[in-house]
């Protein structure tokens, strides 16, 4: 596709779109933010704004998603996203940056209303080093973290998308109608099971409008590898990712802990990439199910029980086509009107929704060498931080090094807790010996 | 199910098949010989390739032998497999 007329008119939110719109319209009324996707790549050399816009102006994929807005629909008609052809560009927003460690807080309070907005911006920040960091943001009821790197990759010149893989087009389940509301019902009293309160949730005392704060960590490529011994020290294999949240949620509850004895589980759901593997396609739309672990306060002991308790769960979640028959719920319930469907994910949980909300993109950012004719020296994902739990961690690995950010709500920790849960983050992954 | 002397290439050939009709977009390409993280076969794909190895041939594969010699390709798994049923079936 090499035309903005090649691609279509309008496009429908899949079930995981949609899933991903009603989150961030709780987020949105409990704290005035939104469900948004924030992807960060440092170039060595300066990028300036007229050169960045040339390229742009060229490129066909940017000029379509950047006129999309997402149009009001009547309840059980499905939500589409609709070009118009006469819709002006976003301007690209330029900023002054020191070494790129931080995002300006302009940036990320910019209002995202993509009824009447692009769901898709770039902003521009001139280091003071010489070189420039591209900030990607787009609403995550457009596409994901996969998405969205494929996208940006096209955009700056490194990668080719054939016409076939911009959109999804296997149909969710060819099952009747009457079976899928089968297994929607089932997945319902799934959820309501496996989401049952109490369960350990950091959530603070509820304001209107929070800040969204964020902190990285980033390991070495030793410290990386040490992990993946100590992650088979712990009983995961070679599930790496596994060993990662047994740490998150180890450290969670310590910090819990701090505040009180433990006396409830944890509830966490993890988003699954249903692309096919060896292809990066495709790009708009979610391509994504969820696993849910409970994980029982008795696993919360240490990370190696914690590990155990994961591997189990996610053995019998994927032996019971648990994922699969999320995504047919999700499918299923497109057209349900929002309001509703924000009750039915709202009332098992009483709004807490999850302990906290965690992903690990992978060693998909190592595609990331050269953007826009530079080298890249750092690419890392910010987490749409949903509100609530409103504590998210996003693991991804960059050259074999493994980077944690770690997006909160300023009611969710104190200075304290955040220090806490750092260091008990840093242990739990290197253990003593490694820090 | 069977447990009953599976080689390594016949087991070989049955998890190709798996991951080409399930885990793999349809061009690419997978022998026995196929290192797996290069076709972009990540930790839950392997998962699925345990449970599948469970459900056809009755082995349970517990977390701590797949090690990273063992899942680097179908051929060093299957032959792994190949060892554990020959042990179960004697």
């Amino acid at each position: 596709m090499k035309r903005v007329s090649d691609f279509p008119s309008s496009i429908a939110l899949n079930g995981a779109d949609f899933f991903l719109l009603q989150l961030d319209r709780m987020m949105w009324q409990s704290s005035r933010c939104r469900n948004i996707c924030t992807f960060v790549v440092r170039l060595d050399a300066r990028l300036e704004c007229r050169e960045l816009a040339s390229y742009l102006s060229t490129n066909a994929a940017y000029q379509w998603i950047c006129r999309l807005r997402l149009q009001k629909t009547w309840p059980f008609v499905l939500a589409k996203w609709v070009f118009n052809a006469d819709i002006v560009l976003p301007a690209i927003d330029e900023y002054q940056g020191e070494q790129g460690d931080t995002l300006p807080s302009d940036l990320l309070q910019k209002p995202f209303n993509i009824e009447k907005q692009a769901a898709f911006r770039i902003s521009l920040v001139q280091l003071k080093d010489g070189g420039s960091q591209l900030v990607f943001t787009w609403h995550h009821a457009l596409m994901d973290a996969h998405g969205g790197e494929i996208f940006i990759r096209q955009l700056g010149g490194e990668e080719t998308i054939s016409p076939a893989d911009w959109f999804s087009h296997n149909p969710v389940s060819a099952l009747s109608l009457r079976a899928r509301a089968d297994i929607a019902l089932q997945m319902k009293a799934f959820l309501c099971h496996v989401s049952r309160l109490p369960f350990i949730s950091l959530i603070g005392k509820k304001k209107r409008q929070q800040a969204v704060l964020y902190h990285t960590l980033k390991f070495s490529q030793r410290q990386t590898q040490q992990m993946a011994v100590r992650a088979r020290d712990q009983g995961a294999g070679f599930l790496v990712s596994a060993f990662y949240l047994a740490v998150t949620s180890y450290a969670v509850a310590k910090v819990q802990h701090s505040r009180m004895p433990l006396d409830s589980d944890m509830l966490v759901p993890i988003p699954l990439d249903c692309r096919k593997r060896g292809v990066q396609a495709p790009v708009i739309g979610n391509q994504v199910t969820f696993l849910f672990y409970r994980i029982p306060l008795a696993a919360l002991a240490n990370i190696k029980t914690c590990v155990s308790a994961l591997m189990a769960q996610m053995k019998d979640l994927m032996r019971s086509e648990n994922p699969q028959h999320y995504l047919i719920m999700m499918d299923f319930l497109r057209r349900v009107p929002g309001w509703l469907y924000r009750m039915q994910l709202t009332s098992p949980t009483k709004g807490k929704m999850a302990s906290f909300h965690y992903s690990d993109t992978g060693d998909s950012l190592d595609l990331y060498a050269q953007l826009f004719g530079r080298s890249v020296s750092s690419v890392i994902h910010y987490p749409p931080n949903m509100y609530p739990p409103g504590l998210t961690f996003v693991f991804s690995r960059y050259q074999g090094a493994l980077q944690l950010t770690l997006g909160y709500m300023e009611s969710v920790l104190t200075a304290d807790e955040l220090a806490l849960l750092l260091s008990e983050l840093q242990l739990g992954l290197l253990g003593e010996a490694g820090l | 199910m069977s447990t009953v002397n599976l080689s390594a290439d016949a087991i070989a050939e049955q998890l190709c098949g798996f991951l080409r009709e399930n885990i793999l977009a349809p061009h690419i390409e997978v022998t026995a010989a196929t290192e797996l993280t290069e076709i972009g076969v990540d930790s839950f794909s392997l998962m699925e390739l345990v449970l599948f190895i469970e459900r056809r041939f009755g082995l349970e594969l517990p977390a701590e032998s797949l090690s990273p010699e063992n899942i680097a390709s179908v051929a060093t798994l299957s032959a792994y497999c190949a060892k554990s049923l020959n042990r179960v079936a004697e």
